[in-house]
């Protein structure tokens, strides 16, 4: 009897087969080489992004979004796909995106009507604010339905998984920033693991920091050089690898060297 | 006792909202909502994981099929979740309602690159007497008269004072009563009073937007009403939530005051050596997207822009002048 565990069958729900039969033509591979120097990130990965709590990581963050909705017949980084931002800290909105979106378009010199491909991109965004704990969970719940309804949507952002941190405390008085943060993170991980999206969140680091949370592919450490110089410290969990990239804020976009 | 009000008062909005009952779907019926009740199902989102969690379990009490579970979970999601929105269509909705206000301050509109925008929480910090409140009336005065809206302002200290507002208005003598009208003065006492009024302010801003900007002065006078880390943090968390829903869905500027305080290491040789802490703790800190930073000198005060809606211009700092009609 053949015990392998990949030579078991795996039921799949009818989104999770339609997502997989549908999503082969999409993907953000090669959306940010230097982060990710031998391809990738692929579909189903998860991506934690981390740093001190006074660190600016939606830098990154809108990097990911608009590369992943700007369309890909003007830059091998541009990827004509959707996304979901789940958006509970509200330091990333939608003006903030139109000037990344304006910013790569003049750096690339694209000559299009930038009205229009500014338009076709935000349709590719899908944003759901959320306001207490119940809408971030209720957000979680929602998006096996918004997976299936959008087949383009291969990124999923939230930003950042463990916020009301103090109202879930205030139920239970022992929890930790860390408890909550894998709470949350499994709550969202067991929704879209097998839907073929990447998935991206900010947690902030703290003194539980270097405890990992489980089923996290890459780890992207933000620290601050200077005022628009970042160090991205990346560590790939598949083989335990690690490095550092620089990158430097430069006319609303981030340049990595 | 404060933070049993202020979960009381919470639960309370959220209880009215998410209960379960058998008007919210026809498949809800007054049984199984009882069903339901008897095995700690009491809200729609208690149900909604359930049916996540184990959807077995909720056809056996339910007596449901799956085709109608399926359904009731669609709708409860609709009715009771965020609203996923496409951001085009997001983006025609708020360009709509989104405004600049200007603050009447020449040098102040030029380092806020262009005035003070709806859809952001704005903080103004600095040492005790740097001339925070008086910045917030400045603002009020210049908004209640070049435009007809309202200014909602938020008294924690209880100092407001209308005589001392009213002789800012010197310039405006005839309609010195209809401005004053449009300044609504709310005095807290409370941290459930404060959420309490901010919950009213998003009500009535539901029905219609007769006012673009929320002063809070100020935010330390609730912060430090006591010493529990967690209860501050968490009555901070539930304001954060309020005001993020107010500037987002309201299209407020909402202008938050906080205190600067100043430091020692502790080191004998460095007793002089003071560091400035913002008050309100690291939880606040993210939370403004964008802080203005005052600091009194002589008959002016120097004004500091460390974090901005934008980017931070290159000259990010401009000299204000007291005068009795509010800065210059």
């Amino acid at each position: 009897m053949d015990t392998d565990s990949s030579c078991k069958s795996r039921i799949e729900s009818g989104p999770q087969l339609f997502r997989r039969l549908n999503s082969s033509s999409h993907s953000i591979d090669g959306i940010n080489p230097a982060l990710f120097p031998n391809g990738g990130p692929y579909p189903n990965k998860v991506i934690e992004i981390t740093g001190e709590l006074n660190v600016e990581k939606t830098d990154l963050l809108v990097d990911f979004i608009v590369k992943s909705i700007l369309p890909t017949k003007f830059s091998k980084e541009w990827k004509s796909s959707g996304v979901i931002l789940v958006n509970t800290e509200f330091q990333i909105n939608i003006f903030r995106i139109i000037k990344v979106i304006e910013a790569h378009l003049l750096e690339n010199n694209v000559k299009e009507s930038k009205r229009h491909l500014i338009e076709e991109a935000l349709k590719s965004l899908i944003i759901i604010n959320c306001y207490s704990l119940e809408d971030t969970e209720l957000a979680f719940y929602s998006l096996e339905k918004l997976l299936f309804n959008n087949g383009n949507i291969n990124l999923i952002i939230v930003d950042n998984i463990a916020a009301n941190y103090w109202i879930a405390k205030l139920n239970k008085n022992t929890l930790s920033y860390f408890q909550h943060a894998l709470k949350m993170f499994d709550l969202i991980f067991n929704i879209i693991k097998h839907l073929n999206a990447t998935l991206v969140f900010v947690r902030h680091e703290n003194k539980d920091s270097k405890k990992l949370l489980r089923n996290i592919d890459h780890q992207i450490k933000v620290e601050c050089i200077s005022e628009d110089k970042f160090n991205f410290q990346m560590t790939n969990f598949d083989d335990n690898s690690s490095f550092n990239v620089l990158a430097r804020m430069e006319n609303n976009i981030l340049k990595f060297s | 006792m404060v933070f049993k009000l202020i979960n009381d008062m919470v639960s309370s909005f959220q209880l009215q909202m998410d209960r379960l009952t058998s008007d919210i779907h026809s498949l809800l019926n007054k049984d199984l909502v009882k069903e339901l009740h008897k095995r700690n199902i009491y809200t729609v989102i208690d149900l909604i994981k359930a049916i996540q969690v184990d959807r077995k379990v909720v056809e056996k009490i339910s007596k449901l099929h799956l085709r109608e579970i399926v359904d009731l979970n669609k709708f409860l999601l609709k009715k009771y979740g965020p609203c996923a929105e496409n951001a085009f269509e997001h983006y025609q909705r708020i360009i709509l309602q989104s405004a600049i206000l200007q603050t009447g301050i020449g040098c102040l509109d030029k380092l806020l690159d262009g005035g003070l925008f709806t859809g952001y929480i704005y903080e103004i910090c600095g040492l005790p007497s740097s001339g925070k409140t008086f910045l917030c009336l400045s603002l009020a005065r210049h908004i209640l008269t070049t435009t007809k809206d309202q200014v909602y302002y938020i008294d924690t200290k209880h100092d407001f004072s209308a005589t001392a507002f009213r002789h800012m208005l010197a310039d405006s003598k005839d309609q010195a009563a209809e401005i004053l009208s449009r300044l609504l003065v709310v005095r807290v006492h409370s941290r459930p009073e404060f959420l309490n009024t901010l919950f009213s302010i998003k009500k009535i801003l539901r029905v219609k937007q007769t006012s673009k900007l929320l002063i809070i002065d100020s935010l330390p006078a609730l912060y430090f009403l006591n010493g529990n880390h967690t209860e501050n943090n968490s009555f901070l968390n539930y304001t954060v939530n309020i005001l993020n829903y107010l500037v987002n869905e309201c299209n407020l500027v909402i202008l938050v005051t906080n205190l600067i305080t100043l430091w020692s290491d502790g080191d004998i040789k460095k007793v002089d050596v003071m560091k400035e802490r913002i008050s309100c703790g690291g939880y606040w800190a993210n939370v403004p997207n964008a802080r203005i930073k005052l600091k009194r000198k002589h008959e002016t005060c120097i004004v500091n822009l460390t974090k901005a809606v934008k980017a931070i211009p290159p000259n990010c700092e401009c000299e204000l002048k007291f005068t009795s009609q509010g800065f210059v």
